[in-house]
């Protein structure tokens, strides 16, 4: 009954009524017989399913995005050329001590000190063939470089 | 009549109620020693929460129209012109007989649902959306941040760093991601009240709602999985 009622209402309401009926599908814009209209034809339970679509997308992207934290996280923190920099100033600062230990082989103590920079150097060198570096691994750098130098001055 | 004035002002009341906004601004922690990638980081889960937020605003506006239906208020509301629902009834008495007015508002309400269940849907996937770009944020900040700590650590351990400094920095990342994941909670607790709204207008009879809450869980999981990646420092 209420079926007959629409297909009635759908074909007739738009041909009596003078205004209310634009022909607009989009809900927001719809008038009252419009909507009627819409309700009759089905075209609100199309968009319904449309949006549904829309739903499963969005649960989809969740998903993805695990994956993509999966993925990221066996990535390096720095790009490459940073990365590079960094490994092109750690074989200097390496250089720079094994220099230094024939000037100190006498003197424990110096030794000592160097071997504890040279350990300091090697974390260094894990981090950086890992990826995992910041602005601090440069600073670090650094300061071993000028411990160093101390140590032979 | 009566029940038409009745239900402009349910939906007065309850859209003036909406309009008081949630700060969200968190109470503790100082931006000192933050990176610029840490306080863009900071913003972003503030924007997102702001998001979530507009959900439930959207949805409580919204909610009061849906209560507004009884009568031929929501004709009046959502149809074209003031005295639409008077011309459904009349309209339909001579369409169709009598049940006009029935089929006007149930044409109404149909509307009603299909643009609450929109703006509700387009929250959900400008969230979830927004949560790439979060996340994508949030890896490279933690990761940054872990690579500093173990190079700080290091430092400490040979006398090259304050251990004042040491710990003002640690102090600086922790108050980061303590900010960072109590936006992410609060983003998390706006979603699970959507959710609740929708099941609330489950219960009255709206429908097409289900495949709206299961968008809806799936943010709020995911919401609460990338929250859970943030440790604290100890």
């Amino acid at each position: 009954m209420t079926q007959k009622m629409f297909k009635i209402m759908a074909v007739g309401v738009c041909g009596l009524a003078l205004t209310g009926c634009t022909g607009s599908t989009d809900p927001a814009e719809a008038g009252l017989f419009d909507n009627i209209k819409n309700l009759s034809t089905g075209e609100y339970d199309r968009q319904i399913a449309e949006k549904d679509a829309q739903a499963a997308a969005i649960i989809a992207n969740n998903n993805a995005s695990q994956a993509r934290i999966n993925q990221k996280r066996s990535q390096s923190a720095a790009n490459s050329g940073e990365i590079q920099a960094l490994r092109n100033q750690l074989n200097k600062v390496q250089a720079q001590a094994s220099a230094a230990r024939a000037q100190v082989a006498s003197d424990p103590v110096k030794l000592q000190k160097l071997n504890a920079l040279d350990g300091q150097l090697r974390g260094i060198r894990s981090d950086v063939n890992s990826g995992a570096v910041s602005s601090a691994t440069r600073s670090e750098l650094n300061r071993v470089s000028a411990a160093i130098s101390a140590l032979t001055s | 009549m009566h029940a038409l004035k009745l239900s402009l002002f349910a939906v007065l009341t309850l859209a003036l109620s909406a309009s008081v906004e949630d700060t969200g601004v968190a109470s503790f922690g100082s931006s000192g020693n933050k990176t610029e990638a840490e306080r863009q980081l900071e913003a972003e889960a503030r924007s997102l929460n702001k998001i979530t937020s507009d959900i439930i605003v959207k949805n409580t506006v919204q909610g009061a129209l849906a209560g507004a239906a009884a009568g031929c208020g929501i004709a009046l509301i959502f149809g074209g012109g003031g005295d639409d629902c008077a011309k459904g009834a009349a309209i339909g008495a001579v369409a169709g007989g009598v049940g006009g007015n029935a089929v006007g508002r149930q044409a109404a309400q149909k509307k009603t649902e299909l643009i609450q269940r929109d703006k509700v849907l387009d929250n959900l996937r400008g969230v979830s959306k927004r949560l790439n770009g979060v996340e994508a944020r949030l890896n490279g900040v933690l990761r940054s941040q872990d690579a500093e700590l173990r190079s700080l650590r290091r430092q400490l351990a040979a006398n090259q760093v304050s251990e004042s400094s040491y710990n003002s920095r640690v102090r600086a990342i922790n108050s980061n991601r303590k900010t960072v994941s109590n936006e992410l909670l609060k983003s998390e607790n706006n979603v699970k009240k959507t959710r609740a709204e929708i099941a609330s207008a489950r219960k009255q009879g709206q429908t097409n709602l289900s495949t709206v809450d299961r968008a809806a869980a799936s943010n709020q999981s995911r919401l609460a999985r990338t929250r859970s990646r943030i440790k604290l420092i100890q």
